[in-house]
């Protein structure tokens, strides 16, 4: 099949476009996160901060969603004890909202827990797991290593060795690397199933996955926990609304907490009115064509996560240097995050990048 | 960045000079004269800040001179060591918010016919010359990449910002 030359001299432009954007206060939604702001207008502070401009995997910063967001009085949940239970009762609801996601299985994960982002309940798979050797694939969301290295926990990448019966795996789907399902993830399920790994699924991605129709079968004795989250879905990851759900009760210190009933009620809060008011595929069902249209102008492939596309990298010093922020477990040097095109539509017009 | 063009088609280039260890004598203060592309553009008591807008052209030539230094601005003691001295140092020059960082050292101070490359000491009565061309950045990628070798896309990313800000100047006008 053939493809369009990847247009590298526009996304660099574009990169440019939105950084200088950024510090003279142009962009139709402003940044995020300070990591990605240039902190004045000098041109050597605004180029460091180019490099990066694809590299995240956050959520679109829609203005609807935004909007919605702001709509919300967090402040009423703080007195609300059912919040979180109600929070966690009606995310499958939610999830199942999407006639695309054909789960099987999905009723025998009937211990949902509300996590404080999908990084609490990491730290307490890390915590249940401490004495085991955690797996993943290369390309897999960096903060695991990040943090395994920093703990000094064993880890190892699937590529590296053979599983054992000491491992557990965690995987994401659609894989973070690619936005769309590991090649491998079918056959690695089933070692994992054969010598009986324990596996987290998660499913950060799912909710802007656009895959026309896809089978999600849980059935698998190996999957004994599934992770989701609203930080792709919404622009709220520093509201930290996420869930996790397990075959069996864990009694980690974030289901500790749950029980106690004083799990984050603002955050929780959120996640339900989010939930009511936005369907789980929003994203995907007003940005489908602008990836289309984004992957044809910049000669990028597209993904099966709506806000990703693929491509080769496109700065010298930045992409091609290997360059990698946080982390140097950070491998995402061929994934773009195209969300700030998405929510800088305005702005790119009027510059002449949108065509 | 915004220049602003002038009818000739030369732009105002604002500069600023920072000097430090401004030293006096009991009598006398240093002074100077700072001259741009032969035309005296400012002239007085060396301050810590010295800050002016002027017209300027594509290339350009900047002259600090310190002229009302002489032999007897400088006290010694018996064993030669010197007490007393009229001098100051160039710290930094910024043109049109572009610091020129280590590109000062491009230049020279001349005195009494000697040339000395890379001086920013004005101890000796002389004048300080430093050349470059405008847009400040553009000469300053240039120079550096020139000199250093470590920055072989300057032109390209100049090129994109260059396009970027007018691009946004012009959102900014509408």
């Amino acid at each position: 099949m053939s493809r369009i030359k990847q247009d590298t001299a526009k996304i660099t432009k574009i990169a440019w476009a939105l950084m200088t954007a950024t510090v003279k206060n142009k962009l139709d939604v402003p940044g995020e996160y300070i990591w990605n702001i240039p902190t004045n207008n000098e041109f050597h502070e605004i180029r460091s901060k180019t490099y990066s401009v694809f590299s995240s995997g956050n959520c679109i910063k829609d203005s609807e969603a935004i909007k919605t967001i702001e709509s919300v009085n967090p402040s009423k949940y703080l007195r609300d004890p059912w919040i979180t239970k109600t929070f966690e009762e009606y995310f499958p609801v939610w999830l199942r909202g999407c006639s695309r996601f054909k789960f099987q299985g999905l009723d025998d994960f009937k211990h949902g827990c509300f996590a404080q982002g999908s990084q609490e309940y990491f730290l307490n798979y890390y915590i249940m797991n401490r004495h085991k050797r955690f797996r993943v694939f290369k390309g897999e969301y960096w903060w695991h290593m990040e943090v395994w290295k920093k703990l000094g926990l064993n880890w190892a990448y699937i590529e590296d060795g053979d599983l054992d019966s000491n491992d557990v795996v965690i995987l994401s789907f659609p894989f973070a690397r690619l936005g769309d399902k590991h090649p491998e993830q079918e056959n690695l399920l089933d070692m994992c199933d054969k010598i009986g790994v324990p596996v987290m699924l998660d499913f950060i991605y799912l909710p802007n996955s656009t895959y026309d129709s896809i089978d999600i079968d849980l059935r698998r004795s190996c999957i004994t926990s599934l992770s989701f989250s609203l930080s792709k879905a919404f622009p709220i990851a520093t509201a930290r609304v996420a869930i996790r759900f397990t075959r069996e009760k864990v009694n980690d210190p974030m289901q500790i907490s749950n029980d106690e009933n004083v799990s984050n009620r603002v955050a929780s809060g959120y996640g339900y009115e989010m939930m009511k008011k936005l369907p789980v595929d929003f994203m995907v069902r007003k940005y489908k064509k602008e990836q289309e249209h984004w992957c044809h102008t910049l000669g990028l492939t597209p993904t099966k996560v709506v806000h990703f596309a693929l491509g080769e990298p496109y700065t010298d010093i930045g992409r091609m240097n290997q360059k990698r922020f946080f982390s140097e477990f950070n491998d995402q040097e061929n994934r773009y995050n195209l969300g700030p095109l998405f929510a800088n539509k305005n702005l790119l017009t009027n510059l002449g990048y949108y065509d | 960045m915004v220049l602003q063009d002038t009818q000739e088609g030369n732009t105002i280039m604002d500069l600023n000079l920072y000097f430090k260890n401004i030293n006096s004598t009991k009598n006398k203060d240093p002074f100077c004269k700072i001259i741009l592309n032969n035309n005296e553009v400012w002239k007085g008591k060396v301050q810590e800040h010295i800050s002016f807008k002027y017209e300027a052209e594509k290339s350009n030539i900047l002259q600090i001179h310190f002229d009302n230094k002489t032999n007897r601005d400088t006290v010694v003691d018996l064993e030669n060591k010197i007490i007393e001295d009229l001098n100051f140092e160039l710290e930094k020059i910024v043109i049109d918010d572009v610091d020129l960082k280590h590109l000062i050292w491009q230049s020279k101070y001349i005195a009494d016919n000697n040339v000395i490359e890379s001086c920013l000491f004005f101890g000796p009565k002389g004048y300080f010359e430093i050349k470059f061309d405008l847009p400040i950045l553009k000469w300053w990628l240039k120079v550096n990449h020139l000199k250093n070798n470590n920055d072989p896309t300057w032109e390209t990313d100049y090129k994109y910002y260059e396009e970027v800000c007018q691009g946004l100047n012009k959102i900014q006008q509408r």
